[in-house]
């Protein structure tokens, strides 16, 4: 048991943006559920390169430094002719996400029309699909050492983004804002939806990351 | 989906018979692409689940096939989010930061691991050699993974190009010289090797890569993992090998890479005909089990170096140096066995436009430095005039603003210094006079840089210079600077 306690002790300085987008893209890839990776940034390998699943088919896209990308885009097939792209943008705070809005959107919606009109040999990949986007903002609460004060702290920044996500959607199918933070050394999601955020998917995240 | 542990799970493999392993990285996914690789690939590592209650410090439990143990690998990612052990800060902070580090639970570094989407071609080569190097120095085995070929960026419509031999070269030099493995993995690309006609289907850079690490891991706690080991270093060596022995078309002949990319390379004799003994050789000496290879790679034939001609290009055009070194010559005659006379050019090199120079004339060299910069004493002191002398012009500032930009120099000043400078048994044999050809921003206080190039917040470039130079000229003015 020592072992296992001694490398659970070890620990990193703070809770970051980093930490967050990589609890978020772990439990849809890997420990809940098994989205295929679009895009994360950051990128293992060259920057350029972006990849979508068509069947059983994986097709290599060179995106270039014209389209912004988001911090993490990943493909859900539903049924055979139906697909998600979950599309997220992660940032430290939920203001940094106010603040910097109207590039964020862009970003987000741009590549989400990038991989929707995806081509190859000039013939659009998904051309018989239904493509339906998920749009989140993904955030990093560190709330580490705050004792009796952990509970409000969450508390606020939660109310923050349940008073504003409404403002900040004008994305298809709504937005949903994910705050990631640690509490007693486990990690732990919480999720505001906007009022536009379909019912279908709301159970389908509440799923991967509610779930014991 | 993975298996996922319960903390009670997690407990119970950890109880008894396990080790801890602590992947320290640039960032959490270059760890975890690492683990995905030996889950996937490993042959003697079991993947027996993942326990991830803090999702982004997940501890990956394996168990060692045919022996009765347990390991446990933890993320750590990334450095700047971590208290790092001292061992691992000296490596990541020698001169550039690579990609991984593994340590056992005393903090002891037990592999590095550099890992790239792309093929070292074009402007980009030697590029990260500043990160392997750091492994090298600190005495810790160190693999890099790459392609064999990718497209060159700097280069218009998608140009294919292939790693050159000095790639799998400096990891030789870095093995026999610094006494521990340094390896380089190639992955192929069939999209890109169609594209070049090269068929690399029964090479599996992912599998060796993953074996490797599982084997250097099961070593460290098990000793009777070693002929294994050996097998799998011998791998690797023997694979880098057959890529610089292997056949390309050049000026519509069949020849070897190395002898397209590095002709005059000693001991060539042994990397094409005697491949079996120079393993050998590296093994036993990267193992500790001989102390000086039987042979030497750096003692270099320059009459058979041709004639550098980046001297007249229009990058170095118009700077005081070259103009001056340009009117000069410094041509050597020698005379050679059968009262033949053999001509040195002033400078030389193993291509003839490339990043780096050789002169023989020191002394002249020497003259002219001392002509227009003086500083006699100081050249005195660091100048051996019965060495050779590496000069490798270098830009440091770039853009419009002239800010301090590391890449690529600072790691072709180490892949050159690597390659020439020194011998096997790490002794100078060349003096290295590095040359910034671009002036600097007005105010830029060099003293300060050279400085701070000691500490963890030091530039790259600036680390990579006080590392290697015996001679730094800025703004047309030798710097002067106690090392």
């Amino acid at each position: 048991m020592a072992n296992l306690k001694n490398m659970i002790e070890k620990q990193p300085k703070k809770f970051t943006e980093e930490c967050a987008l990589i609890s978020v893209f772990f439990n849809m890839t890997n420990l809940k559920d098994n989205w295929f990776l679009n895009y994360i940034s950051p990128p293992g390998g060259a920057w350029q390169k972006v990849y979508v699943k068509e069947g059983n088919n994986i097709h290599r896209l060179y995106v270039g430094k014209t389209v912004k990308r988001p911090d993490l885009a990943l493909q859900k097939y539903k049924e055979k002719a139906k697909i998600l792209f979950f599309i997220a943008e992660s940032k430290e705070s939920f203001e940094s996400i106010i603040r910097n809005r109207d590039k964020i959107k862009k970003s987000m919606k741009d590549f989400y029309q990038f991989l929707k009109g995806a081509r190859i040999n000039n013939k659009k990949i998904f051309e018989d699909k239904v493509i339906n986007p998920i749009f989140n903002f993904i955030i990093a609460l560190d709330v580490r050492d705050l004792g009796k004060f952990e509970k409000r702290v969450i508390e606020n920044k939660l109310q923050l983004i349940e008073e504003s996500i409404d403002d900040l959607d004008d994305f298809e199918g709504g937005v949903a804002c994910i705050a990631v933070f640690w509490k007693s050394k486990k990690t732990i999601f919480n999720i505001v939806y906007s009022s536009n955020f379909t019912k279908e998917k709301i159970f389908l995240l509440n799923n991967i990351f509610y779930s014991k | 989906m993975i298996n996922v542990l319960s903390q009670g799970e997690a407990e119970k493999l950890s109880l008894f018979n396990f080790i801890p392993f602590y992947s320290y990285s640039d960032n959490i996914l270059e760890s975890w692409e690492l683990i995905s690789l030996i889950i996937e690939y490993s042959e003697f590592l079991e993947f027996l689940g993942v326990f991830a209650e803090q999702i982004d410090q997940p501890i990956y439990f394996f168990k060692i096939k045919n022996a009765n143990k347990n390991i446990g690998i933890k993320i750590c990612g990334k450095y700047e989010n971590w208290d790092l052990p001292e061992q691992v800060s000296k490596i990541i902070n020698y001169i550039d930061k690579l990609d991984i580090v593994i340590t056992d639970k005393d903090t002891k570094p037990i592999l590095a691991i550099e890992t790239t989407g792309t093929a070292n071609v074009g402007n980009s080569q030697w590029q990260r050699e500043g990160r392997k190097i750091g492994a090298a120095i600190n005495k810790t085995p160190m693999v890099y993974q790459t392609f064999y070929a990718g497209t060159d960026r700097s280069q218009e419509n998608d140009v294919v190009r292939e790693a050159t031999c000095l790639q799998v070269l400096n990891h030789l030099m870095y093995s026999l010289r610094y006494k521990i493995g340094s390896f380089v993995v190639y992955y192929s690309d069939p999209d890109i090797d169609s594209m070049i006609n090269i068929n690399r289907s029964s090479k599996n850079g992912k599998k060796n890569l993953a074996n490797f690490v599982s084997l250097t891991l099961a070593f460290k706690i098990d000793k009777k993992f070693k002929v294994l080991k050996n097998s799998y270093e011998r791998k690797l060596l023997k694979d880098m090998l057959e890529y610089i022995t292997e056949s390309v078309v050049y000026r519509n002949r069949n020849i070897r890479r190395i002898d397209k990319d590095f002709s005059m390379f000693p001991s060539k004799n042994l990397i094409c005909s005697r491949q079996n003994h120079l393993i050998d050789e590296v093994i036993k000496i990267i193992n500790g089990e001989k102390e000086k290879a039987d042979f030497e790679f750096t003692d270099w034939d320059f009459s058979q170096f041709v004639e550098w001609t980046k001297l007249n290009s229009k990058r170095l055009e118009g700077h005081p140096l070259i103009e001056v070194l340009k009117k000069k010559s410094f041509t050597l005659f020698e005379s050679i066995e059968n009262n033949k006379i053999r001509k040195i050019p002033s400078f030389f090199s193993y291509i003839s436009d490339s990043k780096c120079a050789i002169t023989k004339n020191t002394k002249k060299f020497f003259d002219i430095l001392y002509n227009l910069y003086g500083k006699k004493d100081y050249l005195n002191k660091k100048i051996d005039l019965n060495k050779p002398t590496l000069f490798i012009p270098i830009r440091i500032f770039k853009g419009v603003k002239k800010v301090i930009a590391g890449d690529p120099e600072a790691g072709e000043i180490v892949a050159f210094s690597e390659m020439f400078a020194k011998d096997l048994e790490n002794k100078k044999i060349m003096n290295i006079v590095l040359y910034c050809h671009v002036d600097p921003p007005a105010g830029f206080d060099i003293n300060k840089e050279l400085k701070k190039a000691k500490d963890v917040s030091g530039s790259k470039i600036f680390k990579s210079i006080i590392n290697y130079m015996d001679i730094l000229i800025i703004g047309e003015e030798i710097i002067q600077w106690q090392t």
